[in-house]
Order: C-alpha cells, then structure tokens, then sequence
C-alpha cells in the first residue's frame, strides 16, 4: 500500500498527535471514524521542517514547498477518513473542524483522484498516486467548503464527487 | 494493495459445434428482446430528419457556438470542429451526426436526451492515443444514445454512462481501452446492442451497482478481455442474453463486493450466450480476471441469478461455476437475507456497519441453471461450492442441462430445480479453494497498449445511419421473452 501524504502535513500531524488533541466530544466530525493517533498509523512521523499547513498547501510526499500559514489553525491531530469506492467517495461530504487531516483511501479496484474543483488549488491527488490501495492525506487549516471530484469517473457537478465542510475550530 | 482474492466454481458440459453464425460483431442469433434499438434486421426506419449531407450552412468556419442548425442535427465536422463542441450545443432530443474521421477527443455528455452517432461504425473513430480517459462519458444526463462508432485506446473507458436513468449503445466498437470497453454504472433503464468490445483489463462489457437495473445486454461480442462481461451488484431486471463470450480471460462474471455499492450481485438472467475457450492467457487483466481464468460463466457471491438455454464450451475450468467470493479489505458487511431486496437507491444511503469485518465471504446463493449445453469444461461443466457455508446449504439448482461432468458429481441429482434432491455432496467436489493458490502462476496481465488482440474486425453500421432520427434512450423498454430463446447454435468450425 502506498501512502500519498504530504511531508507537511505529515509532520504538522505528527507534531500534534500527543495529549494536546481536542476535545472529541467538542469535534462534529460525521461519518468517519476520528483517530488520535492516527497520524502514526497513516505513516505521520516526519516532524522536521514544517510547523503548519496552510490552506492550499500540497501534501503530496516529497513536495517541499513550504506551507503558508495565512489564517490557518494548528492542526489538532485528528484524521478523518474518506473511502473511495468504485465510483463513490463515502461518504460524500465529510464536515471537520479546521486542523483537522483528511485521509482518502482508494478501496476500489479501479484508478481514481482526489481533484479540488477549484483549480486554482494546490491540494489532491492524481490519478498515479491514487491506485487501488494508495492513500492521500490533507490537513484542512481553514474554515470552507472544498469540493473535489475523480475526473475519471465525475465532473465537478456529477458523478464521483465530495465535498469537505471545514468549520471554525472554536464550534 | 489489490483487496480482492476470490472463490470460484466448476461446471459441466456437453456442447455442440455445429451451426454457423454471421461473423460479425452482433453475432446474431435470434433476439426475443423488445427493443427501441436499431436492429440489423429491422427495415429503415422512416423519418422527417434531414441526412446529414443535407444540413443548411449556417455558420462561419470554426465559429460552433453559433453553428446549430434548428433542425436538432448537429454535424461533426462540417458544422462543430469536435465532438464535445456539438454537445456542447445540443439540445435535448437533439443528433449529434459524426462524419467519418479520428477524433482525439475525451467527449463528456451532461446534456439529456442526446444521440450521439456516427455515420459509419468502423470509419468514425474517437482514439485517446493512450493519453486520454474516455471516450464518450455521459454524466448524470438521462436518455443519451451512443450509436455506430468506434472507440480506442482509451485509458479508461470506450463508453461509459454514469448516474443515469436512461441509456443505450448501439453499433459500438471498443478496441483497447484500458478499463472497460462498454461500461454503465449506478445507471438504469439501458440497453446494449449490437456492440463489439475487445482489450480491456477489466470487462468488454459492465452493468454494475444497480438494481433493480431495468436494463438489457443483446447481441454483442467481447473477446480478448479480462472478463467478457462484468456485473459487480447488479440484477433485478437484467439480461445478457444472445451474445458471444469467448477468449477473454473467463466469460460472463457477475459478482458481489463491497467496494462498489448496491451488493450483493442479484437477479440477473443470462440466456441464450454462446460462452467458450475463455482461457485466453495473453490479454490485459485485473486480479479477478486473472483469479476467475478458465470459467465460461462464473457467479462469485452472487444470489437468484437464471442461468438458462448458454452455449458454453472449453474452459479450463468451468462451464457454469456457483462459487463463493472472498473479499478482503471489506468496506461494509454483507447484507442479510432481508436486505437483498432492497433497491440500490436506499440502501445507498445507509451508512455501512459499524463493525465491518476484515474480510468478507460472499456466497453464491439461490441461483438456478438450467437447460444449458455444456462440453469440454474441465473443472467440471458445472459447479458448485461453498466455503463458509456447507454447499448443500446455498440453495442453488442445477436441471436439464446437457453436460458430461458435474463438480460435485452427480450435481443435478444432489441439487434439482423442482423436488428433493440426493446423494453424496462429498464425491469429486470443486476445489475452488486451489484456485487461490493457483493464481500466482498464471500468466499475468499483459498491457493492454501492447496486448495481442484480434485485428479490429470492420462490423456492421447500424441501418440508416445517415436518415434515421434521432433516437434518445428515453423510452427503453426491457422485455425479454425468455422462453422465446434457444440455445444458440454453436458457430461453424
């Protein structure tokens, strides 16, 4: 199984994955299961080199450029995941609080992508990252919607489509 | 990380060569299926709208946001430079009528009611040259036609609708694409005809996560895939039904899995097929098709299935093979007895168990065979058997099927359609179990840019290409006469 993370997320989660997480029951994440400690197990151990992850920043592994920070929270060590079926993300809108990591998995048997609909994003996955069993992590920092689609299977609008609902950390 | 493995099934057989059949990529026997297809057959179909040749000019050169006729005929090149530029315009009901020629283009159709046709099936080519993903892709849009074209070297999908209610594809070649050849998923209410699909790693021909599906597949040819046909949750008023499955990796495999929604695989009616030599070793292939290598028709995991009147013949394993599935890295539990009839669009919407076991063990359940002919299947014509239930247990059927060897022996004996059945269960049983093992020494997939194929075959054009209205998918009607179908003949030679 590869793994797609970015290198900056990955030690910002990595960073954050101790006793400092907050309050589950404070936490209005839907539909997936909420791992402290998940970090870890998602391969998170790299803290070196990265202390946010701003919006936008790519998590792909070995993208090196460094995050911005404009209006970003700290991550908060939670992971939140999103399986990608043959062609279905499930569930189809996940809503976090911003700091909060979201982890695709591929569990399909066909390619996909995890493509932000808005292009001028810097997130996602491509399809060569995202075979069966791959997965991709993004630590969502800032409040907002951010939909994303396979361009395989989906435009924007139709088809294998998802949206992440990031709220303000402090509901 | 592949999450699937598999279980699988044996059959029996007796077969005949005998009869010819035309060569085409319809081999055609006689269809009982209620169409609102063009049919080879069928006379020209009288129509108000005008042949292609006939298109006013309208517009400028190059100038296709304004090139629409008003006459709902959108020609490609003459009035749109692509494709994509004529769906772009098109209105619902509209034609969309392609000249003959190369199109590179990826087409996504979310416009309902189109029909999309070339005028000459093996001369209209869209080709992804390996770069892009699918050739005609239509999303969401109801009712869209696809006729009388050719599509290649896609790196996904020759055609492929998607969350619609509403679909047909007629006259299509799909020649080395790199999933599916003729895919419609999370779709209803569609049909499939007179369609040729060779080269894909996946299936040449795909009905999944639907049900009920309302939907037909008639008259089509899939050789030299991984699987000839593929359904994973699909049934419930679905036909294959007169058409022919032969070279690819295994035949006909309709299956359960929790990787796509709408399990389990149920309710699916396979009549009237000409199955045979599916052990084709040098063809692209996923992991199943590699697993279910050597079955001429294979159920894995999958419930209540027909299986009547086929023609199936030299496999390695299996003629028909009832066998267990065995999914690892499961994404939900199996449904229980009660769920089964559940339509897709509500069970959908539940989220899946809270406890979901690693691996999951789907069995063939409550499937009926009957009136097959079978020969030359080694593993057995037909075959059954069970891995977490006792195959005695699963409730499938076996009756007046004509075949040398059963797996277990004596099948139609220890397991008839009608009445008590007898005998021993343990005698010369199938070893599905092995085929597991077995996996890792068969010939692996083979590229499916440099896979040895058949020569693309020149089929035939659907009639009238160039007069015949436009014929949206918007009234399918599926009524197959399952009575009506014989047991094709086998093809001369």
């Amino acid at each position: 199984m590869r793994l797609v993370a970015a290198a900056a997320a990955v030690a910002v989660l990595a960073a954050a994955c101790g006793d400092d997480g907050p309050d589950e029951s404070a936490v209005p994440v839907v539909g997936a299961a909420e791992e402290a400690g998940a970090a870890e197990e998602a391969g998170v151990e790299d803290a070196a080199n990265d202390d946010t992850a701003g919006n936008d920043d790519t998590t792909e592994a070995g993208d090196t450029a460094p995050p911005t920070t404009t209006g970003a929270v700290p991550p908060n060590g939670d992971v939140v995941d999103v399986v990608a079926l043959d062609n279905t993300f499930r569930p189809e809108t996940i809503e976090v609080v911003a700091g909060t990591a979201i982890r695709w998995e591929n569990r399909g048997r066909n390619d996909h992508n995890v493509i932000p609909t808005d292009e001028a994003a810097s997130w996602g996955a491509p399809t060569e990252a995202f075979a069966p069993g791959d997965e991709y992590i993004y630590l969502f920092d800032t409040p907002g919607e951010y939909p994303y689609y396979c361009t395989i299977h989906a435009t924007p609008e139709v088809g294998m489509i998802g949206t992440v609902v990031v709220l303000p950390a402090d509901r | 990380m592949k999450r699937l493995a598999l279980g699988l099934a044996a059959v029996l057989v007796l077969a005949a060569c005998g009869g010819s059949d035309d060569d085409s990529g319809g081999p055609g026997t006689d269809a009982a299926v209620e169409t609102e297809a063009p049919v080879e057959t069928e006379a020209p179909v009288e129509t108000d709208a005008p042949a292609a040749t006939d298109a006013p000019e309208t517009t400028e050169a190059g100038d296709d946001a304004g090139a629409a006729r008003g006459d709902g005929v959108l020609d490609v090149p003459s009035e749109f430079d692509t494709i994509q530029a004529a769906v772009d315009a098109a209105e619902p009901g509209d034609l969309i009528l392609i000249e003959p020629g190369t199109y590179n283009e990826a087409v996504n159709v979310v416009t309902d009611g189109l029909t999309i046709r070339g005028l000459d099936r093996n001369e209209v080519v869209l080709d992804g040259a390996f770069e892009l993903d699918n050739g005609i892709r239509v999303l969401g849009a109801n009712g869209v036609a696809v006729e009388n074209l050719t599509t290649q070297n896609y790196t996904s999908n020759g055609v492929f609708w998607t969350s619609v209610d509403g679909y047909r594809g007629s006259y299509i070649t799909a020649y080395r694409n790199g999933d599916y050849g003729i895919y419609a998923f999370d779709s209803v209410t569609g049909q499939l005809d007179n369609s040729y699909a060779s080269g894909s790693p996946d299936a040449g021909f795909y009905i999944g996560q639907c049900f009920p599906c309302d939907a037909v597949i008639d008259r089509v040819t899939a050789e030299h895939n991984g699987l000839g046909y593929s359904g994973t949750n699909s049934g419930g008023n679905l036909f294959i039904v007169n058409s022919t499955f032969n070279n690819n990796r295994a035949g006909i495999v309709p299956n359960s899995g929790s990787y796509e929604l709408c399990y389990p695989e149920r309710e699916s009616t396979i009549v009237g097929n000409l199955v045979y030599s599916n052990n084709q070793p040098d063809t692209p292939a996923i992991d199943v098709a590699i697993l279910a290598m050597g079955n001429g028709i294979l159920v894995p995991g999958g419930i209540d299935n027909l299986i009547v009147k086929n023609r199936v013949w030299d496999h390695d394993k299996t003629g028909i093979g009832l066998v267990p599935f065995l999914e690892e890295g499961a994404n939900d539990d199996i449904p229980t007895p009660d769920e089964w009839d559940t339509p897709c669009a509500e069970q959908r919407e539940q989220p899946p168990a809270e406890e979901i076991p690693d691996t999951l063990l789907w069995e063939a359940q409550f499937n009926q065979v009957i009136g097959n002919v079978l020969s030359d299947n080694r593993a057995g014509d037909l075959g059954v058997a069970g891995v977490g239930v006792a195959t005695e247990e699963l409730g499938n059927c076996f009756a007046g099927n004509d075949f040398e060897t059963t797996a277990p022996a004596a099948l139609e004996t220890l397991a008839p359609c009608e009445g008590e059945g007898a005998g021993d269960w343990s005698v010369e049983p199938l070893d599905v179990l092995s085929w597991l093992t077995e996996i890792e020494s068969r010939p692996p997939s083979v590229d499916y840019q440099d896979a040895e194929l058949p020569p693309k075959p020149v089929l035939d054009n659907m009639p009238d290409a160039a007069t015949a209205p436009a014929a949206p998918a918007n009234d399918i009607v599926i009524d197959v006469d399952v009575d009506a179908i014989e047991v094709p003949a086998a093809p001369a030679g």
